[in-house]
């Protein structure tokens, strides 16, 4: 199972925000999600893959190959779907696409066609008179016209409405079946990832938490649910973040099989979803600030 | 070198509409100001060149086009190969005014066809001060550029038309088509080379690394 996408000892300083140290391998045949809270340099990453901004240091190889020598071999077997509308705006859907479809050499009318008729994609309309979604189905369309291998995607089903959300979902899961394609898809709602990706990686304040497989997550945290009686300090400890109210405590512990063993008889134990761990990360990560 | 011609076929599918725009500007400068023709081929092709490269730079485009796949290198060199289709269409237009304005008698005298070249070759050396700051300015700069730019243009047409005055050999070449110093011609014709070639290596420094 070879990576179509390393990132070794990656960096990239802002004024207020800086990616540390970032070094990931997503594999080739599963779609992997990437979660994060806005801010989080969900987004930064995946411009660096697209080289759209260049790391100040560290390596990126894309498909097997170095993003910055190869950068238009690469990019031929990218599918980019972004959550803002890059697209020429005063051009129809149309004219955009004639625009487009040239710099693939393994650009597929019929698909694009069909893609177009399934999303109900009006051609003579103009990119800046279509809704969000529209442009995310337009963006999509024409990603998976061109026979790409992988397909990167900011934030696609934010702006979405919930049927075709699902639709979209589904689309992508078909598409996976072919054991070549990959997928790397950022979100903050981690609703669409719990239905179809296979992999996790979760990135806050510009570091990576994890990078593992779905049912590895579940297996590894628990969410423990208690009275507040049984919280002393070393107890704290365990947990990766905790919210306290008037009635008890709910909290994450990275260490399953050791939470398991203290909490069973005394407390509530139960698989988090990624959302749960999202939110106890990044509360825990903020309390030890 | 395919990408680069696809490149320059998305500029003309994006300022097509604005070259329409640019019918009414040479009716109304043929009708009234007809024998400084040959000035002609130098504002519109400025006026094209400002307005692809704002629509490249306006509402994320810059990210667009460095999605696609080609080097940034190629983006750059295509934007530079562009000018030659922008110089030729007004150097076109400006053709079709001149035989316009002579078959209706507003202009009796024959072509000046150096003087419309040199105005023609004027465009590539404004554009190479221009480019370098398009990618080095970035969207909200450019605004800025993009006014001052144009004014100039336009306070120094006159002083465009009037460049033969200054340059008696220039003058000359332009009558009589003769030119006594060959040495100082090449030297010219050698500087606008460089001056154009030492922008594209300028600009590629600046965007290659640029993040957008």
């Amino acid at each position: 199972m070879s990576d179509v996408i390393r990132l070794d000892h990656l960096t990239k300083s802002y004024d207020r925000f800086e990616l540390r140290d970032i070094s990931l391998s997503i594999k080739e045949g599963f779609i992997t999600g990437l979660i994060g809270p806005n801010g989080a340099g969900k987004t930064s990453l995946i411009k660096m893959m697209m080289g759209m901004i260049y790391p100040d240091q560290g390596n990126i190889t894309m498909l097997g190959q170095n993003n910055q020598l190869y950068q238009a071999a690469v990019k031929e077997r990218i599918g980019y779907v972004s959550d803002e509308n890059i697209y020429y705006e005063n051009l129809t859907v149309k004219q955009m696409k004639r625009v487009i479809a040239p710099f693939y050499t393994r650009w597929n009318e019929d698909t694009y066609v069909k893609f177009q008729e399934l999303f109900k994609l009006p051609p003579g309309k103009k990119i800046k008179d279509l809704s969000k979604g529209m442009k995310i189905k337009f963006s999509l369309a024409i990603a998976l016209s061109h026979g790409a291998d992988l397909l990167i995607m900011d934030e696609p089903t934010s702006g979405l409405d919930p049927i075709f959300r699902r639709e979209m979902l589904e689309l992508l899961s078909e598409h996976i079946q072919d054991e070549k394609k990959s997928i790397l898809f950022s979100t903050h709602n981690t609703m669409d990832l719990d239905r179809i990706a296979d992999y996790i990686v979760f990135i806050n304040e510009g570091r990576i938490v994890f990078n593992e497989m779905k049912e590895s997550i579940s297996e590894r945290y628990l969410l423990v649910k208690g009275g507040k009686e049984l919280l002393d300090r070393d107890v704290r400890r365990w947990f990766v973040g905790i919210r306290e109210s008037g009635l008890g405590f709910e909290g994450l512990i990275s260490n399953r099989a050791e939470g398991e063993q203290y909490f069973r008889d005394t407390a509530i134990c139960e698989t988090p979803t990624l959302e749960e761990i999202m939110y106890f990360t990044v509360k825990g990560s903020e309390a030890h600030v | 070198m395919y990408s680069s011609l696809h490149l320059i076929r998305k500029d003309f599918i994006l300022t097509r509409k604005f070259m329409l725009l640019l019918i009414p500007y040479y009716v109304l400068m043929g009708y009234t100001n007809p024998e400084a023709y040959t000035a002609f081929s130098l504002f519109p092709a400025v006026l094209l060149l400002v307005n692809s490269c704002a629509i490249d730079m306006q509402h994320n485009n810059q990210k667009f086009l460095v999605s696609l796949p080609v080097p940034r290198q190629r983006l750059i060199l295509a934007k530079y190969l562009t000018l030659i289709p922008f110089s030729m269409f007004s150097f076109i237009c400006t053709l079709l005014l001149y035989l316009l304005a002579f078959a209706m008698g507003r202009l009796d005298a024959p072509l000046r066809w150096r003087e419309l070249g040199l105005a023609t070759a004027a465009f590539p050396l404004i554009a190479s001060f221009y480019l370098p700051l398009y990618y080095w300015l970035g969207q909200k700069g450019m605004q800025v550029v993009n006014i001052v730019f144009i004014m100039l243009i336009m306070l120094n047409f006159t002083a465009l038309t009037s460049l033969t005055e200054r340059y008696p050999a220039l003058a000359e070449w332009v009558l009589t088509g003769r030119m006594d110093n060959v040495l100082l011609t090449i030297i010219s014709v050698l500087a606008y080379l460089v001056i154009i070639y030492g922008s594209y290596l300028l600009s590629l420094r600046i965007f290659v690394k640029k993040d957008v």
